[in-house]
């Protein structure tokens, strides 16, 4: 059965030998991109971590990612490289580059934002053409946030809308099993894409 | 205020070498403070890549053991740009011509990050 899945070839999944891969965060000031990346990586992450002056950004931390974060994990026979873009908008030329050679995405949103939807909105149409040809995954984050009245359903069925079959899950970013069980999915979204029998197209 | 004291450092900067095509000074989060720009450059974009390249650089540098960032240079076979701290509070990028002599606009950008330490 294995052999299927093993070998040389690097569009393959190995489950018996090492595979490597680079997945990226993307999501809204504050939603906790960052923190996430920090809670799960086994070595320091780096990152580029400058004071925050704007109040949209103050609303929840002192200081924001201008460039990006590297962290770096194993988890599944598999290293995962993690790659967090910036979440302010007049760095949306950072995530564009991170995304080169990435497997999946995680687009996290802060559910305690005014207009969660419409933020995700912006994301789904920035990566839209990553998300079309790569598998990826919404991340909830701050559902303990008092003022929330979306729920999950609402971001699944408004992704849906717009065209995108994509997983849904509420995480909190600061717990690492959270986060774990996040990349866990991914990693399934990404196996199953890539060993799927080829769909003869005429048949 | 500030922001005029700024701009007159930028354009004392700009004056002192004709190879100095136009320069800014960014908040480490990217938001312009001041900027002596051609038109047709967008500040925010200018801003935003400035203090990410800048941050990048500073990683780069103490991850491999090359001590405090002083400057960044990029060469492109239009010109040039160099980024510089100006203190802790300030990023400094000028762009300047092919040909210009980089020993001189070094100098010049040095004495500006000096300035523009003393009003941040």
């Amino acid at each position: 059965m294995n052999k299927i899945y093993t070998g040389e070839d690097r569009r393959g999944f190995s489950t018996t030998h090492t595979n490597e891969i680079k997945l990226v965060v993307v999501g809204n000031v504050g939603s906790g991109k960052t923190t996430g990346i920090n809670a799960v990586s086994e070595i320091p992450v780096i990152g580029t971590e400058a004071a925050a002056s704007e109040r949209e950004a103050l609303r929840r931390k002192p200081t924001t990612t201008v460039a990006m974060e590297y962290g770096l994990l194993q988890m599944q026979r598999t290293k995962i490289h993690l790659y967090g873009t910036p979440g302010q908008r007049r760095f949306d030329f950072m995530a564009s580059i991170l995304c080169k050679g990435a497997a999946g995405m995680i687009v996290m949103i802060d559910n305690g934002h005014d207009a969660p939807l419409t933020e995700l909105d912006y994301f789904l149409k920035l990566h839209g053409k990553f998300l079309n040809e790569n598998p990826g995954l919404v991340a909830v984050t701050h559902f303990d946030d008092t003022r929330t009245r979306t729920g999950l359903l609402d971001y699944h069925s408004y992704a849906i809308e717009k065209g995108f079959s994509i997983p849904v899950m509420k995480v909190d970013a600061r717990v690492a099993t959270d986060v774990r069980n996040v990349l866990t999915k991914l990693l399934i979204e990404i196996i199953k894409r890539r060993t799927a029998p080829v769909v003869n197209q005429h048949g | 205020m500030r922001a005029d004291l700024l701009t007159s450092v930028l354009t004392e900067l700009n004056g002192t070498s004709a190879d100095i095509e136009a320069s800014a000074v960014i908040s480490p989060d990217g938001l312009m403070m001041a900027s002596v720009l051609p038109v047709g450059l967008d500040e925010d974009r200018v801003g935003a890549m400035s203090a990410a390249m800048l941050s990048l650089g500073d990683r780069i540098a103490d991850e491999l053991a090359r001590g405090t960032l002083e400057q960044v240079l990029i060469k492109g076979d239009k010109g040039y740009i160099v980024m510089t701290h100006g203190g802790p509070d300030a990023v400094l990028t000028v762009l300047a011509k092919p040909n210009a002599k980089l020993g001189l606009i070094f100098l010049d950008v040095k004495r500006a990050a000096e300035s523009i330490i003393d009003i941040v």
